[in-house]
């Protein structure tokens, strides 16, 4: 019997007595992990799955790209002497009609797309592992140190977002060497590292504020009575306890991403790779021009692809945040 | 002679609060533990009773050094553990450890059971095979190993308490302090585990900090009691003395509070009732720090604060007039 | 002379995605004038629930049946209007955490004379006086001075005492409280337990104190009703229960409890029920010593054997023998 205090008898049990066991103990059949648990939560949030689905199909559609599209990034569909090809409204030949050389637009989205995602990913992961760490650590030491910190993600967010984005670029493109180690301000290297410079504060904040709740856990104070070290304890308690805030940060920061560098493109300061790549903002910020003359298609469809982009992001970090939210849990 | 597994000398523990009102901000003291000395010998149950501001789950954190103490000694096995580094003290963590009051937050909900139970095992690289261990550990402590790969949300609070006691015991240790360890649980599930704790006890040898606030569960426990209050020690003495000729009059009073489970007695005893509440640690009582409450207290218990001393055999009191049946007070406690 | 309340077959369920949690499943419960009933139960006792389903405190999607009379009022299915007539006027209930029943951005004095204009007419001066008069009488020193206070300033055992204020403002003729001991120190415990008493003699309000502890059942009850898995076990007067517990939930409780004397603790063992889920029959038998096929299928039900009500199966039957 579960409750009794004698165990030797217990190591001869047969199945059939532990499972009536386990019904008197009131332990259900299955085990559920919470990990399960937010699965399941997460997937009765009918939004985020839906946005999971479209997004998982546009990132593989994404990525099969010269499968996908139907011209190169920098192709004109059709040699000029045809007729006119470029500002062309959307037809058989071009879905999404063409742009000012005749480049087909809707190709173009595509490979914009997969610069736009790559560089959000990217940046967001990298400012999430900064973020993760600065903040974890804070939080846990305290005192002197989790003052300065504190007040050195203060001063960085006390810039104006853009403004600080655009001196640092010029500040830091002209350096040699770091231009070097990172590449060109164009280059979609130097924009990583430039978001992950503005991003990482954010986490950091998240995360101090989780761990400071976490570790006055009693769970915590016991991998202390055992002798864990600090960095034993982010790791293995504080983080993955933290995975809801993570995983939010997560998909905001990929938003933000995206949209800063529409923003950036906007003003001239976005990527270019070269051979006529392209990102999403980008298309945006090319069609400023060309909707006063009314060719609407030039900025309808890739703002729409940025919006769609966004949306499905936003609508799974709801998802993640209700999954992992512990108020809604069941507890017995 | 041997000398005792825990040895406590003169324990102080103050802590720091910020307190702002408007523009200024005042830094004020709590004096949670101020001067406390007892000794737990090998086999022995140390009972520590006291109520809220008491100090007592501050000493057990002070002794395992969970919460470093501002002054005083802590030796384990005579070896005076109070300045070792991290470092040095890491090994050993694996002789004392701790069972915690809350089933439900000291358990790693993210963790199966096992491997929480496992944890000390993989800090301190304790070579072999886990797992066998963690069997081992769940029969001992009553659950069945299978119980390992589950997660402590489907365990009901003094099942929760058990894989505690198991954890506690991954390491061998040789001290254990127990925080409340049976508070949270249902009366019957409590009993349960404090069979448990005494079947360990007495298989394996330990020696134990109990530390809580029913006065019953403690007296039916321990070998020793002390008693305290405000931060510091009243009365210690033999579990069953103190039970039957307490000395303090806080101690008294605090005996005369617990109801007993007998209508017949219960409603006829004479009760000594304490008038107002516990005073605050920031700012506690000058002298004899129960004297605000206390029935029999004078003039001398204002300027002078009464220390420990022996009254006959090992049976520790802290008073100026200890041993003298108060006034019983009636009424609505004013 | 009628009881005062009385509950006939009153039943209450959850709907939570693990299933329909059965937490009241017929309960029979009398409470005459000016007596002090003592309900003891452990988690999943059904002990708490069912007053809150009285009280109207429950969830909309609590789904509750049966009834519920005060004083003639019928309260299961009442209006909100009616509920609201007798909620803090003829029936008022205290918490175990004061903390969170009290609003702490009001002064204590203001909220006391919130609860009495919210039942009855009278100038707002009278109406403060009667606050610090309501002070005075549960207890605490300086009353006027504590009613301009805010919850914060007071400690544990005084924020329950100003609950006990709170909720005897209007007189009423059932007080319930639900573990409003449990989180105090056993002397502030102690303290609280004579103010409650004295309140009761002094307004002959009929008291209801839910809790799990036999100690302070044995202090202040009148009666007793052992409540288990959503259902009432054993109902008897204070003294016969203690003398001849006639249900092995009630002897197992008190044979769990240290005592002078003692050497071993006696466990119930197993855990509460699941109220998903509950055992058929009677729900105590899987952890029950004495338990026989019968036992299974037994109905619930309380019948008088020697001193007390039991609705032992096995107890009636010996019962019934003798």
């Amino acid at each position: 019997m579960p409750d009794s205090t004698r165990g030797s008898s217990l190591s001869k049990r047969s199945a059939a007595t532990q499972a009536t066991t386990d019904a008197v103990a009131g332990l259900t059949v299955a085990s559920v992990s919470p990990r399960r648990m937010a699965y399941m939560r997460f997937r009765a949030h009918k939004a985020a799955s839906v946005s999971v689905v479209i997004l998982a199909f546009l990132v593989i559609y994404v990525l099969m790209s010269p499968l996908t599209t139907r011209y190169g990034v920098n192709e004109q569909i059709f040699d000029i002497s045809q007729g006119k090809n470029y500002n062309l409204a959307p037809r058989a030949e071009a879905w999404f009609g063409t742009d000012s050389i005749g480049r087909d637009l809707y190709s173009r989205i595509i490979f914009g797309l997969r610069v736009s995602l790559l560089l959000g990913i990217l940046a967001s992961a990298f400012s999430l592992a900064v973020g993760v760490a600065v903040g974890s650590y804070a939080g846990l030491k305290g005192g002197r140190f989790d003052d300065v910190v504190m007040r050195l993600t203060d001063v960085f967010l006390a810039f104006p977002f853009l403004v600080a984005l655009l001196v640092i670029r010029n500040v830091l493109g002209a350096v040699p060497w770091i231009t070097a180690v990172i590449g060109e301000p164009s280059s979609i290297r130097f924009l990583v590292v430039l978001f992950t410079i503005f991003g990482w504060m954010g986490v950091a904040r998240i995360l101090r504020a989780q761990v400071m709740a976490l570790k006055e856990r009693e769970f915590v104070e016991a991998a202390r009575a055992a002798g864990a070290t600090n960095w034993y304890i982010i790791r293995k308690h504080l983080i993955p306890n933290s995975t809801g805030p993570i995983l939010v940060a997560l998909s905001l920061g990929v938003v933000g991403v995206i949209v800063s560098e529409a923003t950036l493109s906007l003003f001239g300061y976005g990527p270019s790779p070269g051979d006529g790549a392209t990102s999403l903002g980008l298309l945006v910020a090319e069609s400023k021009l060309a909707v006063r003359a009314g060719y609407w298609w030039l900025a309808l469809y890739p703002f729409a692809a940025l919006l769609l982009v966004t949306l499905c992001v936003s609508f799974i970090g709801d998802g993640l945040r209700d999954a992992f939210d512990p108020k809604q849990s069941v507890e017995q | 002679m041997n000398s005792p597994v825990l040895s406590v000398t003169d324990l102080v523990k103050e802590f720091y609060v910020k307190t702002t009102s408007g523009l200024r901000s005042a830094r004020q003291t709590v004096y949670a533990v101020s001067g406390v000395s007892f000794a737990v010998e090998e086999g022995q149950t140390f009972g520590l009773v006291g109520e809220s501001g008491s100090g007592k789950s501050t000493v057990g954190r002070c002794v395992l050094r969970l919460l470093e103490p501002t002054s005083g000694q802590v030796a384990f096995n005579g070896h005076d553990i109070t300045n070792l580094s991290q470092a040095e003290l890491r090994p050993l963590r694996k002789q004392m450890q701790i069972v915690f009051q809350d089933p439900y937050a000291s358990l790693d909900p993210r963790l199966t059971v096992g491997t929480s139970i496992a944890e000390p095992l993989v800090v301190h690289k304790v070579p072999g095979d886990h797992a066998e261990k963690v069997a081992s550990l769940l029969e001992l402590v009553g659950l069945s190993p299978d119980h390992a790969r589950r997660f402590p949300h489907e365990f009901s609070g003094g099942q929760r308490q058990r894989v505690g006691v198991a954890r506690a015991l991954a390491l061998n240790p040789s001290l254990l302090i127990l925080d409340e360890p049976v508070s949270a649980l249902d009366v019957s599930i409590q009993a349960g585990v404090v069979n448990l704790l005494q079947d360990i006890q007495k298989d394996l040898g330990l020696s134990y900090v109990f530390i809580a606030h029913d006065l019953s569960v403690v007296r039916h426990i321990s070998d020793v009691i002390g008693v305290m209050y405000l931060g510091k020690l009243v009365e210690v003495g033999p579990a069953e003395s103190v039970y039957t000729a307490p000395l303090h009059p806080y101690t008294m009073a605090l005996l005369s509070a617990v109801p007993e489970p007998n209508p017949v007695v219960e409603r006829v005893r004479q009760r000594i009732v304490l008038s107002g509440e516990v005073p605050s640690p920031i700012d506690p009582p000058s002298g004899c720090r129960f004297r605000t409450r206390c029935p029999r207290a004078e003039e001398r218990c204002t300027l002078e604060e009464p220390k420990l001393s022996a009254s006959g055999g090992n049976h520790q009191v802290a008073c100026h007039f200890p041993n003298e049946v108060p006034v019983a007070l009636g009424g609505a406690g004013r | 002379m009628s009881p005062i309340l009385s509950t006939r077959d009153l039943r209450v369920s959850f709907p939570t995605p693990a299933g329909t949690v059965l937490a009241v499943r017929g309960v029979n419960l009398d409470v005459e004038r000016g007596e002090v009933v003592g309900i003891v139960g452990e988690s999943g006792s059904g002990k708490s629930v069912s007053f809150l389903s009285i009280m109207g405190l429950l969830p909309s999607s609590a789904v509750i049946t049966g009834s519920a009379v005060l004083d003639g009022t019928e309260l299961i299915g009442a209006s909100d209007k009616t509920i609201r007539s007798v909620r803090g006027k003829r029936m008022a209930m205290i918490f175990q955490d004061p903390l969170s029943a009290l609003n702490p951005v009001h002064r204590i004095g203001d909220q006391i004379v919130e609860m009495i204009l919210a039942h009855q007419t009278m100038p707002k001066q009278q109406a403060h006086d009667r606050a610090v008069e309501l002070l005075d009488l549960v207890g605490l020193p300086q009353p006027a001075l504590r009613a301009k206070q805010y919850p914060h300033e007071f400690s544990g055992g005084m924020r329950q005492r100003v609950m006990i204020a709170m909720a005897i403002a209007n007189e009423p003729d059932v007080l319930v409280a639900d573990e409003p001991t449990t989180a105090l120190d056993v002397t502030v415990q102690a303290q609280i337990l004579d103010v409650l008493m004295e309140v009761k003699s002094r307004l002959n309000t009929a008291v209801v104190f839910i809790t799990h502890d036999l100690g302070v059942i044995a202090r202040i009850a009148d009666r007793v009703e052992v409540m288990y898995a959503g259902m009432t076990v054993e109902r008897a007067q204070v003294n016969d229960m203690f003398e001849t517990p006639g249900h092995p939930y009630t002897r197992g409780l008190m044979a769990s409890l240290p005592q002078a004397g003692r050497q071993r603790l006696e466990p119930i063992v197993g855990s509460p029920p699941n109220m998903i889920a509950p055992p058929s029959g009677c729900a105590f038998r899987p952890r029950c010593s004495e338990a026989t096929d019968e036992c299974s299928s037994a109905p619930m039900e309380l019948v008088q054997v020697g001193r007390t009500e039991t609705a032992c199966i096995r107890a009636q039957h010996e019962g019934a023998a003798t």
